[in-house]
């Protein structure tokens, strides 16, 4: 297949120059969207700080923030972890180099069409979806080019077992596809403009089986594949249970796909929908927890290690924000639990412990094993990884206290009636009021997190300086 | 590393873990299941919400207002959807029935309460209210956290885009009768001048086609459906809640 | 039939839909489990566990 296309380069090294490049675009992107991320949360603790500038409010600014962490900073690591741990696993170059710059290249210009779009406010409005349709039809695009490139990496293997990490990036690659596709559907009515073909709860139910599901095969699935290839190298020793790793990988894949209405409870969305989202969401808990206790089992007799390796640190942290996430997010699919935190800064604070602890920290342990390895450099600065650590794991901890003290605050109050049995806090803003400090907290926490993000990337800077990465060959698979 | 299987091996891994594109396929219909479940009876009238014939189509200048609204991304801050609970029905009326959105393309059910919920605020407040909210949001609401929004006073629709929209929501299934740029034409005038008029009473000059003029219409013409059709107790008697 | 008779009908339909449903993946679940964990297969997994530690490595 290789010699009548003519795909690859040099087909007996590994194609580290696409991993070289996915990094860079992580560590760009990261800074961008946790830099908007801390604008947007200043302009809730502070409104002049939306600039009265159409293009600066936080109506526009939001969508920008989450897309940017998301699918920038968040699908950019994964990329790059992907293409460099499938590489190796499977004993074989990429597919098509072709594929993987255009792989690399189109998601980038996405990512900038999405940067001047958004601002504009050029949106479908729908959470995490709101790219105008020529950006979804270029989404899809690059993606099933992605997609051909991951599967005839696959076919020309040459290690027959397919190591649990390729499962759960093959889950990440054929399910965002779906979902994007069919949460997409919507008729154009200018080249910046459309309308979805689903209506009202219909709508919304689709839309958030596809934004629970982003969650999900986005910031789940594929990092767990992080996790069952880059923490056993790190640890420099197998994973803990490996039969663990099947059960949970079908049990999640299969489950976590019904809980998207959980995030529509108590609206008029049919009764036993509500309930197949609350239920399934429960369950999830359990094959969550299993990958949390497999991760942090695979580092038992490596403990002393994490005390010292800034790497382990970041994933020991993010392992552990993972399984604390994992817990919550159950906890808030209760239809009475949710009753008092939904549309409340508890879910704000629920989705960041998520995305800072566990995917941020993920990717910033990731980042520091792999630059050195893929420059061939030492760490510039070992101890700023360490202070970066401190910093992020303080931003987090500051960052969701606030959003959760701040969330049980207004979903009390909203819902407080006296024993006249009125409301007991009538004017909404009285409410408003209450939230200014948790706001400023959270911006405080935000900065913090922002200010280690820039120390890392002085850090990697350093460390890359000058240096000249060089090629490595593919070693034959062991004998049967 | 094993290179190759032999019949020996168990069948999972003979055939599914090795198996690369048979793999594929069982994933793919592991994830397909919950979706296929709970989405398609969304599709049939027996299972789905409830189809209402109390619901009638947004106008034209309302059309335009909500567009204005996703365009600045209202809904990130202000939900539509009040939930069946005594305190929501104290603080903004009525709950909210499917039905209600059964024109909404897309839905703007909204996921955060940074503000209040709008979904019954048609009617709420007068025009003039509106107006001046959203060209300062604090002289109307001290200490309010809202952006103020002073373009939508000075910017202007434009009768071709709303035409676009109108035809573009009909092709989704949204039943207007007539989408003759002349009508559509009349139709924004009438319904703005009378917004204007209004704001005039307030001593606001304004005129029928600025942007703001279709953000009140649409921010009017909420949950006034639904409330009415409840008042007369046209609301299916089971629902689906 | 009237409208309250037909959901009601509709609800015990859905029901059993649920629960035949609930049974067989909690049973292919159960069976999936134990055959993961025969004692037959642990040597294959060990074996497999180790593939990210023998891929050639870099450092």
């Amino acid at each position: 297949m290789n010699s009548t296309l003519n795909l690859r380069a040099n087909a007996s090294v590994y194609d580290d120059d696409i991993v070289r490049k996915f990094v860079a675009a992580t560590v760009l992107w990261g800074v961008v969207g946790m830099l908007l991320g801390v604008i947007i949360a200043l302009q809730l603790a502070w409104w002049p700080a939306n600039l009265g500038l159409p293009w600066t409010t936080f109506g526009r600014l939001r969508p920008l923030h989450t897309n940017a962490v998301i699918f920038a900073f968040g699908g950019n690591i994964c990329f790059a972890g992907i293409y460099y741990s499938m590489q190796r696993l499977l004993k074989t170059r990429m597919y098509s180099d072709a594929m993987s710059a255009f792989h690399f290249w189109g998601w980038q210009l996405i990512i900038v069409a999405a940067a001047v779009t958004l601002p504009l406010g050029f949106t479908q409005s729908k959470e995490y979806a709101e790219l105008i349709w020529p950006i979804d039809v270029a989404i899809a695009v690059v993606w099933v080019v992605f997609a051909i490139n991951f599967f005839g990496t696959l076919a020309i293997r040459k290690v027959r077992h397919l190591y649990v990490a390729i499962w759960f990036y093959m889950s990440f690659v054929i399910t965002i596809a779906v979902l994007h596709i069919v949460n997409s559907l919507a008729v154009p009515v200018s080249l910046t403009r459309s309308y979805p073909i689903y209506a009202g709860l219909t709508d919304a139910l689709v839309q958030w089986w596809y934004g629970h599901n982003a969650v999900g095969f986005f910031l789940t699935t594929p990092f767990l594949g992080l996790m069952y290839y880059f923490l056993p190298r790190a640890a420099e020793r197998p994973v803990y249970s490996y039969r663990l790793s099947i059960v949970h990988f079908w049990s999640l894949v299969f489950l976590y796909i019904w809980t998207g209405p959980h995030h529509l409870l108590y609206s008029a969305l049919p009764d036993w929908a509500q309930t197949l989202g609350m239920v399934f969401s429960i369950m999830l808990l359990a094959p969550s927890w299993g990958g949390m206790l497999n991760g942090l089992l695979t580092l038992r007799g490596a403990w002393d290690r994490v005390r010292t390796d800034p790497v382990l640190k970041f994933m020991v942290v993010a392992v552990s924000f993972y399984g604390m996430s994992t817990f919550e997010g159950p906890m808030l699919a209760i239809r009475a639990v949710n009753g008092l935190a939904h549309y409340t800064n508890w879910i704000i604070g629920h989705v960041h412990s998520g995305a800072l602890g566990w995917n941020g920290m993920i990717t910033f342990g990731i980042l520091y094993w792999l630059v050195p390895r893929l420059w061939n450099r030492e760490l510039a600065r070992p101890g700023w990884a360490t202070t970066h650590f401190w910093l992020a794991t303080i931003g987090i901890v500051l960052y969701t206290l606030s959003m959760w003290v701040a969330g049980l605050t207004e979903g009390l109050m909203w819902r407080a009636v006296n024993d006249q049995g009125l409301l007991a806090t009538p004017a909404f803003m009285d409410i408003v009021h209450r939230l200014a400090p948790y706001y400023w907290l959270r911006v405080t926490g935000g900065a913090l997190y922002l200010t280690g993000a820039l120390m890392m990337v002085w850090n990697l800077l350093e460390t890359v300086r000058g240096a000249r990465p060089q090629v490595q060959a593919i070693p034959a698979p062991a004998a049967s | 590393m094993t290179t190759d299987t032999t019949p020996k091996d168990p069948f999972h891994r003979r055939v599914l873990e090795n198996k690369a594109g048979l793999f594929a396929i069982v994933t793919t219909i592991a994830i397909s299941i919950g979706g296929i479940v709970e989405i398609v009876p969304m599709f049939t009238a027996a299972a789905g919400p409830e189809r209402p014939d109390w619901v009638s189509p947004y106008t034209p200048l309302e059309v335009a207002g909500r567009d204005i609204y996703i365009r600045e991304g209202c809904y990130l801050c202000h939900s539509q959807m009040v939930r069946p609970m005594r305190a929501e029905l104290l603080r903004y009326g009525e709950w909210s029935r499917a039905g209600e959105y059964r024109y909404d393309h897309p839905f703007l059910l909204g996921s955060r309460r940074i503000g209040p919920d709008l979904h019954r605020v048609g009617g709420k407040y007068p025009d003039a209210w509106h107006y001046e909210h959203m060209r300062d949001p604090r002289s109307t609401t001290p200490g309010s956290v809202m952006p103020s929004y002073r373009w939508l006073l000075d910017g202007r629709i434009d009768a071709t885009d709303v035409q676009a929209s109108v035809n573009g929501l009909r092709r989704v299934g949204v039943p207007y009768a007539d989408t003759a740029f002349v009508d559509i034409v009349s139709s924004l005038v009438r319904q703005g001048t009378g917004i204007v008029g209004r704001l005039a009473e307030a001593g606001i000059e304004s005129e029928p086609d600025r942007e703001i003029v279709a953000l009140i219409a649409y921010l009017q013409r909420l949950g006034i459906d639904g409330r009415r059709a409840i008042e007369a107790g046209l609301t299916a008697p089971t629902g689906s809640q | 039939m009237n409208q309250v008779l037909q959901s009601a009908a509709e609800h015990v339909r859905l029901g059993w839909v649920l629960g035949v449903m609930t049974v067989f993946f909690f049973a292919w679940f159960v069976g999936w489990t134990v055959w993961t964990f025969l004692p037959r297969n642990r040597a294959r997994y060990e074996e497999a566990a180790r593939m990210p530690l023998t891929d050639g490595g870099d450092s």
